[in-house]
């Protein structure tokens, strides 16, 4: 029942805050458009880069591209459907948090629904884009889907968990943001370039290999299933941490009776 | 001029006191330059070129990218078009018209001061990066250094007056953050990733002569293989777009600043 609540709220806020976008039309469609042609500048930068090389560790341009496709997918779930998320430090810093603190809703969910990134839409139709360009067979635009909504929510999660330290320090969002960028660059690149340390560390504290190579190489290209349901649980247990973190912090949170509205 | 350079000191100054900020994006700048020199070795472990590709040893190339991700972690181009936007289309810039300066030319020198300061932290990391990741550069001189330096403050202020430009287009149309997104992916894949001799030799000379070259190819190239022909060269390549860019954004501010309109109070 709680499940079905969330998904309600996740799919009103959707709807609300797309709404609120369309009411500029022409800023709407230009913020896709041109965050798909954005996107697609990386696609020279490996068409060169394969030009040299025949392939980086076993992953020719299609699979190279194929990670792109999950990264920026992934990337526009979050951003899309979760883009409040990024607005924690200011709530927090600035005392807005009040008027969510007294709504009856789940705390988190409504802070990472309450904001959208229009042009995140265009990240996810790139990723379908990329899958028309590799010729990829059909079944793939089948499971891209379900796989970008996993390593969006992975995402998401991360950040809020690295976010949560708002509650407790001034500039809080610092190591979130900065293990949010390393992640997106580690992310896109095929990660036979890296040593075993990197490996290690793309597997645990910041899991850069979960949000796109991971699934790319055991999802779609060599299915395993072990390594699907690790990247099931991984992207649990950082779901977990994410509210774990957050609702401690939480508890932390004080402010001066901020008096604000939501429009 | 002189209270432009005032200004350009001020905003330096001010921007000094942000320090944590400058460290933090030197340590992101810091996991790309470690992630391009995976990469790189790579390629050159594998391409079967041998050393060298394209005129550049692994050991160029890596300090071709340190000198290119400095530039362009030190400019936020979302900064600059909103910088503008948010004055054009909140009205606040009704207040600046008044003022005893130029509004473009005010905001242009204001954003080189404060994206100068992160130089001052980028410059140590790369270069500390570079000297453990790849030792020290071949035939470099300390008589390199405040040239190379003078044309990273010149890379700065002509991309300012890019991303500038196109923050004024606020004056005519709703929504012009995506434009430097494009702008952006033009100098990240022309002259961030790979120098102008890695492109086909029919393209070469189009990058060469434009303002890519002069605000990212360039510069980068300088400290990789200094020379003073190539010095005067991409100086002389700076001096030029900066004039040609200083017209036409003074010119786009002359033409939009027609279409405020101002009820008093």
């Amino acid at each position: 029942m709680a499940v079905k609540n969330n998904l309600k709220l996740i799919f009103s806020y959707f709807k609300l805050n797309m709404k609120k976008e369309w009411q500029y039309k022409s800023s709407f469609f230009m913020q896709i458009i041109m965050m798909i042609f954005n996107d697609l500048f990386f696609i020279i930068q490996w068409l060169i880069i394969f030009a040299l090389v025949d392939n980086i560790g076993g992953y020719g341009f299609n699979e190279v591209m194929l990670l792109w496709a999950i990264s920026a997918g992934g990337y526009g779930v979050a951003h899309t459907f979760f883009g409040g998320a990024w607005n924690i430090k200011y709530l927090v810093y600035e005392g807005k948090l009040d008027v969510y603190l007294t709504q009856p809703k789940n705390l988190l969910i409504n802070v990472c629904c309450s904001a959208t990134d229009v042009s995140a839409l265009g990240d996810i139709l790139y990723a379908f884009i990329i899958l028309i360009i590799i010729g990829a067979p059909w079944f793939w635009f089948l499971i891209l889907p379900p796989v970008i909504i996993l390593v969006g929510l992975m995402y998401v999660a991360i950040y809020v968990t690295y976010s949560s330290l708002c509650f407790y320090i001034k500039r809080g969002d610092t190591l979130a943001n900065t293990m949010e960028g390393a992640m997106l660059k580690v992310a896109s690149y095929p990660a036979a370039i890296f040593s075993d340390v990197v490996k290690l560390f793309c597997l645990t504290l910041l899991p850069a290999f979960f949000f796109a190579f991971i699934p790319a190489q055991y999802v779609f290209l060599t299915f395993n299933i072990w390594w699907v349901l690790g990247l099931i649980g991984v992207v649990i247990l950082w779901i977990v941490l994410a509210f774990v973190f957050f609702h401690l912090g939480a508890k932390k949170y004080t402010s001066g009776s901020l008096m604000g509205g939501r429009l | 001029m002189n209270k432009y350079i005032t200004v350009y000191k001020t905003s330096f100054k001010q921007e000094s006191k942000t320090i944590a900020d400058s460290l933090v994006s030197a340590v992101s700048f810091i996991v790309i330059i470690f992630i391009f020199k995976e990469l790189w070795g790579y390629i050159y472990g594998a391409s079967g070129f041998g050393n060298v590709i394209n005129g550049y040893t692994w050991n160029m190339m890596i300090w071709y990218m340190i000198m290119a991700e400095v530039l362009m972690y030190s400019i936020n181009a979302r900064t600059i078009t909103k910088a503008f936007s948010s004055d054009i289309k909140s009205g606040k810039i009704a207040y600046q018209l008044n003022k005893p300066y130029n509004y473009f030319s005010y905001q242009i020198t204001n954003l080189t001061g404060v994206f100068s300061w992160k130089l001052c932290f980028l410059i140590p990391a790369g270069v500390f990066i570079g000297l453990i990741l790849l030792g020290p550069i071949a035939n470099f001189s300390f008589l390199y250094v405040l040239p190379i330096i003078m044309s990273l403050i010149l890379a700065i202020f002509l991309t300012c007056l890019i991303y500038g430009i196109i923050g004024l287009l606020s004056f005519w149309i709703e929504e012009s953050t995506p434009f430097p997104w494009i702008v952006q992916k033009f100098i990240m894949i022309f002259g961030l990733f790979f120098p102008p001799e890695f492109f086909p030799t029919w393209l070469q000379p189009a990058i060469i002569y434009s303002p890519i070259y002069a605000l990212m190819s360039g510069p980068s190239k300088l400290l990789a293989n200094f020379s003073w022909d190539l010095f005067m060269q991409v100086t002389l390549s700076q001096i030029i777009y900066i004039a040609i860019f200083l017209v036409i954004g003074l010119w786009v501010y002359k033409s939009g600043r027609k279409k405020v309109s101002i009820n008093g109070g």
